[in-house]
């Protein structure tokens, strides 16, 4: 999956779990501009960080759970984690 | 609504041709058939926050009572258990909700259709999530079911309601007009509309289009987030805008709620009271989006209902928000006779349209 797609995922992903704090100005920083978003400032909820696990896995078939979300903390990192996740399952198929 | 559980949610959950047990094990059965598939985490978190947005206090009970036998470590027990254990007042009652689709967006929660006369019709306008910030069944254990006929409505386009309802029609104005054939508002003592967040907006405008008595919306979109949300998705906010601006008579009652501590959500709610004659209520402390769970988080979800509603959730006489207020603290059983629900900051201000 190329970059662009994961990172239009965890967009749309966003804007299902994060809801109130993905605000317009962030949407279009973060499609425009490529920032980095960290979640703490996003005011996800618990079910918002299942949501957005949830639109995850619907869209990319990676599994991450809402209790990585902490650890990985910014929306950068969940787009590399999700590129190494499809990494690997590339390299284990071959 | 996830197509993993649309059998448990389908339209005509309340067929009338079986048993509330009947359908409570029917439910329950469809329930455990979905949880045996799933394969990830995610996968049983959907069914369940699904369940979650659907299911009566009795089915929490029901479902509670079954999986009890379950192991302590298992998803189903945990989420079951955490769900009863949510419920504010968790009273089994001499009449209980059910639940009854009457299209793919619009759930019915009734106790007793006949006795329309002495209830409030409340319409839910769920937001994104598509329930009202917390587990519906939350929500209707505060609202006793003799008194109270709960509509909640889902907006699975995700665009304010403004693609309609499933079911109901394409565009909110005939989606709505089409409900008001389902429900026959004026047998109800009142009708209310209650939105939170992405549903605050049409709830407001729901209650002037239907000509409803008052409209809550929690935590609402500004107007100009909800048109920008439209127009990217190729529709227009000139029906809604229109609405917002018009002023029929009698003009419904609207109360917006917001979190005191949540800097965009006070703009969203100033922002609407500058387009349309509406008290706010802001929730000193706080500083959440989602007001209700937070209620609901410190123990006062019940006394906070009946201070916006404006009425006692649990007696038929009329009350003053006041009285309400102050009965339901003094009932529920609680540490304080502290009104604590009163922590709030009433900002009723003039319509600016009439202003000049």
């Amino acid at each position: 999956m190329e970059s662009s797609r994961i990172r239009m995922a965890v967009f749309e992903a966003l804007t299902i779990g994060a809801r109130s704090g993905f605000n317009d100005e962030r949407r279009r920083r973060f499609l425009d501009e490529g920032v980095n978003l960290l979640l703490a400032d996003l005011d996800m909820d618990s079910l918002g960080q299942m949501e957005f696990c949830i639109a995850i896995e619907l869209s990319t078939a990676v599994t991450l759970l809402p209790a990585q979300l902490a650890e990985l903390a910014s929306t950068d990192a969940i787009e590399q984690c999700i590129r190494e996740k499809l990494g690997e399952r590339t390299e284990n198929r071959r | 609504m996830t197509a993993a559980v649309s059998a448990l949610t389908e339209p005509g959950a309340a067929d009338g041709a079986s048993s509330p047990m009947q359908r409570m094990d029917r439910a329950l059965r469809l329930y455990r058939r979905r949880i045996s598939r799933c394969r990830t985490q995610n996968q049983l978190n959907r069914v369940n926050i699904a369940v979650e947005n659907y299911v009566t206090p009795a089915e929490v009970r029901y479902f509670h009572t079954a999986l009890a036998g379950e192991p302590a470590e298992s998803p189903a027990y945990q989420w079951i258990t955490r769900l009863a254990r949510g419920m504010p007042n968790n009273i089994v009652r001499p009449v209980e909700f059910e639940r009854r689709g009457l299209c793919k967006g619009v759930t019915h929660y009734s106790a007793n259709p006949s006795s329309a006369a002495q209830k409030t019709l409340i319409i839910g306008f769920t937001g994104i999530a598509h329930r009202l910030m917390m587990p519906t069944p939350w929500v209707l254990d505060c609202l006793n079911p003799a008194l109270y006929d709960v509509v909640l409505l889902r907006d699975f386009a995700r665009v304010a309601y403004a693609s309609g309802i499933p079911g109901l029609g394409g565009d909110f104005h005939t989606a709505l007009s089409k409900l008001s054939t389902h429900l026959d508002r004026g047998a109800y003592r009142d009708a209310i509309s209650f939105g939170t967040s992405a549903g605050g907006v049409p709830a407001i405008l729901a209650a002037i289009l239907l000509s409803l008595d008052k409209a809550i919306a929690i935590s609402p979109q500004e107007f100009g987030r909800v048109a920008a949300l439209l127009g990217r998705h190729g529709l227009s906010d000139t029906a809604y805008a229109s609405l917002l601006a018009s002023r029929p008579q009698p003009f419904p009652e609207v109360l917006i709620v917001c979190a005191a501590e949540h800097g965009d959500d006070m703009a969203a709610a100033a922002s609407l009271q500058r387009r349309v004659p509406a008290r706010v209520l802001k929730v000193r402390g706080c500083a959440g989006h989602v007001v209700l769970g937070w209620q609901h988080a410190h123990g006062m979800l019940p006394p906070f209902l009946a201070k916006i509603l404006g009425q006692s959730l649990e007696r038929q006489a009329p009350a003053s928000t006041a009285l309400a207020a102050s009965w339901v603290v003094g009932s529920s059983g609680g540490p304080s006779p502290q009104p604590t629900v009163a922590r709030t900051q009433d900002h009723p201000e003039p319509d600016p349209s009439h202003a000049s």
